[in-house]
């Protein structure tokens, strides 16, 4: 095999296993949110211990992109490729981190017995930072920067979800515990970063697509 | 060394300083952050976010002169974990100065901050904490210091102290406005953790490019 036939049978492999490592992301978001309604401390933990996998499958795709970079010089299309490869991999590990941290909130909850109004934002706030990263990885996958583009709205809504759910907190928080609502606004900010992330790999998709940087102001 | 090495390392030379311009420019808005923490001042809230839109144009720009590099150089070995790290440390400062913007922004809800006097003064400390600790981490990377890095990366952090007794403070609140006090404080104590959070990933990206050793990498994976 010669060096470039090699080069881009690594690059597809290198996508394959960034969308695997998505993949994990993606199952983990719905199985904390069901943890949660649950109270479910065992389901929790299992997403915890599973981060490592994710850690080491992360660690090991972008040491195979610098072998790459080192070894084949890429330039224009195949650089930026590579290039967002390394990027995404860091968005996508600190996504699944997002998840552990709602885990490890729940299992510091005290009464995981939560009020109709926060179980119902939490669902929603779930279902939509699912839907955030599935939205990102398909834009990834099938090279759709319109999809990608459709990230900022997706995310909107789920910031307005975050606004809701702390204005619940709060008023939980005035029958229940400090502790609980500590740990519940935690929550709702690790959702409201799942997506956020989300957002960063829309612009990383963006940038492989058009070749041009866009501006990052996902937090702002 | 031959004129076109001379001209790529002087090329890497200006990019080390960029960074550190940029660098300096996300440290006026820590600056101002803890203005904003201390007094709430508007017009430090304002020209913090403007410098904001100059931190990430640079950012945008710096990042494509990293590209432009790869392209035409095609740097191996060393320069080529020097670029890939400016990359990534860019990342690192943007976060930092995005993370700087999201507290000023709350200014509007400072009040319930200030409310109570024990938790404000743990707020204020970590604001300091979290300021010490980006700039040792400029430092580090100004003078490329191994051992500053070492340190940033391996510390027992004072604001995993701040934050511990942050909580514990909080949980202490009684009141009808405890939990919009502790949410509120909690928010912004958030933030500022993760930017001594952010200093310390600095220091990890900066021991592998001065070491080569890619145990380092682990390091930013948390």
């Amino acid at each position: 095999m010669d060096q470039r036939s090699w080069f881009h049978a690594e690059l597809e492999d290198i996508t394959r296993e960034i969308v695997l490592l998505a993949a994990h992301v993606t199952e983990a978001i719905p199985a904390a949110t069901e943890a949660l309604l649950t109270g479910d401390l065992d389901a929790a933990q299992r997403v915890i211990d599973h981060d490592d996998v994710l850690d080491d499958l992360a660690l090991d795709i972008e040491e195979r992109c610098y072998r790459a970079l080192a070894r084949q010089q890429p330039v224009a299309s195949d650089l930026r490729a590579l290039m967002t490869a390394i990027r995404m991999v860091a968005e996508i590990e600190r996504s699944g981190d997002l998840v552990v941290n709602i885990c490890k909130a729940l299992c510091a909850l005290r009464a995981p017995d939560l009020s109709p109004e926060i179980r119902g934002v939490l669902q929603q706030m779930g279902e939509q930072a699912v839907g955030l990263h599935r939205t990102c990885m398909d834009a990834y996958a099938d090279g759709d920067v319109t999809l990608a583009r459709s990230l900022d709205l997706l995310d909107d809504e789920l910031d307005r979800l975050h606004a809701d759910f702390l204005e619940a907190v709060v008023r939980w928080g005035e029958d229940g515990s400090v502790r609980d609502a500590i740990q519940l606004a935690l929550i709702g900010r690790y959702y409201e970063r799942i997506g956020d992330h989300a957002v960063n790999i829309g612009e990383r998709v963006r940038y492989l697509i058009e070749g041009e940087l866009p501006v990052h102001g996902s937090l702002s | 060394m031959t004129l076109v090495r001379r001209s790529f390392q002087g090329e890497l030379d200006q990019l080390r300083l960029q960074v550190e311009l940029m660098g300096i420019k996300v440290d006026h808005n820590l600056e101002r952050l803890r203005v904003v923490l201390a007094v709430g001042d508007e017009v430090a809230a304002a020209a913090a976010l403007a410098c904001d839109d100059e931190i990430d144009a640079m950012n945008v720009s710096l990042t494509e002169r990293c590209y432009d590099l790869l392209a035409r150089e095609g740097p191996v070995a060393s320069d080529l974990r020097f670029i890939v790290s400016v990359l990534r440390i860019l990342s690192e400062l943007e976060r930092v100065g995005d993370l700087a913007l999201r507290v000023v922004k709350l200014n509007p809800e400072r009040h319930l901050w200030a409310s109570n006097a024990v938790t404000f003064d743990i707020l204020v400390s970590m604001g300091d904490t979290a300021v010490d600790a980006y700039r040792d981490a400029l430092r580090a990377w100004s003078a490329q210091d191994l051992g500053l890095a070492t340190d940033l990366a391996t510390r027992v952090r004072a604001m995993d102290l701040h934050y511990e007794h942050l909580m514990a403070e909080l949980l202490r609140l009684r009141g009808d406005d405890a939990v919009r006090i502790a949410t509120a404080t909690l928010i912004a104590g958030r933030s500022l953790e993760r930017i001594a959070d952010h200093a310390a990933i600095v220091g990890a990206r900066l021991r592998y490019l001065l070491t080569g050793d890619p145990d380092h990498l682990s390091a930013e994976v948390r």
